[in-house]
């Protein structure tokens, strides 16, 4: 049976389930409900579902308390947050490569060109590519912006900035 | 924050756990929702209750956990069937009761907004409009998912044959 009463009553069978319901509102529900075998087994649902009301595990709040302390203090790592620094330091890394190439590149001694005084060291890397070697530090990638004229690189340069 | 967590911990802890079905995954979940909203404390604007807006927090978070551990394992639905931090203790379960056992098994299949809507009800006594701030629709939406829920529990209850 589906009736406007079901209509009525389905919503409010939580409140009639806690006892938060003026009086002569429950007597209503309970009436409806005991006559209604479809919001009869709502009710019996929902109140089983309110047996099941679950708990925090022990020792949860005092938990939570201590992070909350350790980060107010702005220092320790809080478990379960370091995912967000395992997806950053990639990023981050990648944007250092590409500023330190662009610095190194234009810092070169005797211009990007660079032949000059950048000595050039050869790696063994699992990959077989080349990192070369300047004054300033590792540039990767050299040789092939080593092929470029510099209005070509002026160009990437530019390319590259936001 | 003590106060805050004493308060709320346990509605936080329930929802994270109606969205992972996992009580350890719930417990992180909690824990990572009150540090996020300490470090948005900022932006509450105080145009909902802090519960609501704290676990509206939870929400986002536990389902963002969900969707990592889904690309890790299989869905957390299909983990869902035993849900407490002590479901493996047989004496628990026994008096718990089957029926109970069995509306938290059926409630496990619906839909999340489902789910949340008819928990949210039932747990926290919260209102439609409530309801609908923490899922993220509006209180017809909310009033729908809860209608939804409740009468999708009852069909899977009646075609099991389990309302004995």
């Amino acid at each position: 049976m589906r009736t406007d009463e079901c209509a009525r009553i389905l919503p409010v069978l939580p409140e009639w389930l806690r006892g938060e319901m003026e009086e002569a509102e429950a007597r209503s529900v309970e009436a409806h409900v005991a006559a209604c075998a479809d919001c009869g087994a709502g009710a019996e649902l929902l109140r089983a579902l309110a047996g099941t009301r679950e708990e925090p595990p022990p020792g949860l709040a005092e938990r939570i308390k201590d992070a909350l302390r350790a980060e107010e203090k702005g220092g320790d790592p809080v478990p379960g947050t370091r995912w967000e620094w395992s997806a950053v330091v990639p990023r981050v890394a990648a944007v250092g490569a590409v500023l330190l190439l662009a610095a190194t590149v234009l810092l070169l001694p005797g211009g990007w060109e660079g032949g000059g005084e950048a000595e050039r060291v050869e790696l063994a890397l699992e990959s077989g590519s080349e990192v070369w070697l300047s004054d300033d530090g590792f540039v990767a990638g050299a040789p092939l912006l080593g092929d470029l004229s510099e209005e070509e690189l002026v160009a990437v340069l530019e390319e590259m900035e936001p | 924050m003590d106060l805050l967590v004493d308060r709320h911990q346990g509605a936080v802890y329930r929802l994270a756990l109606a969205i992972l079905g996992d009580g350890d995954r719930a417990a992180d979940a909690t824990q990572e929702s009150f540090i996020k909203a300490y470090r948005s404390l900022g932006d509450f604007r105080g145009d909902a209750a802090f519960g609501t807006w704290l676990l509206a927090i939870v929400r986002n978070e536990a389902r963002a956990m969900a969707r990592r551990d889904s690309r890790r394992r299989t869905s957390p639905l299909d983990r869902a069937a035993g849900i407490s931090a002590g479901e493996n203790d047989p004496v628990e379960r026994i008096a718990r009761g089957r029926t109970a056992e069995r509306a938290r098994e059926l409630l496990a299949r619906l839909p999340e907004k489902q789910r949340m809507a008819v928990r949210l009800r039932i747990d926290e006594g919260l209102s439609f409009r409530e309801v609908g701030e923490v899922i993220g629709s509006s209180e017809g939406a909310a009033r729908v998912n809860y209608h939804h829920g409740v009468r999708r529990l009852r069909e899977l209850w009646t075609e099991k044959g389990d309302s004995e």
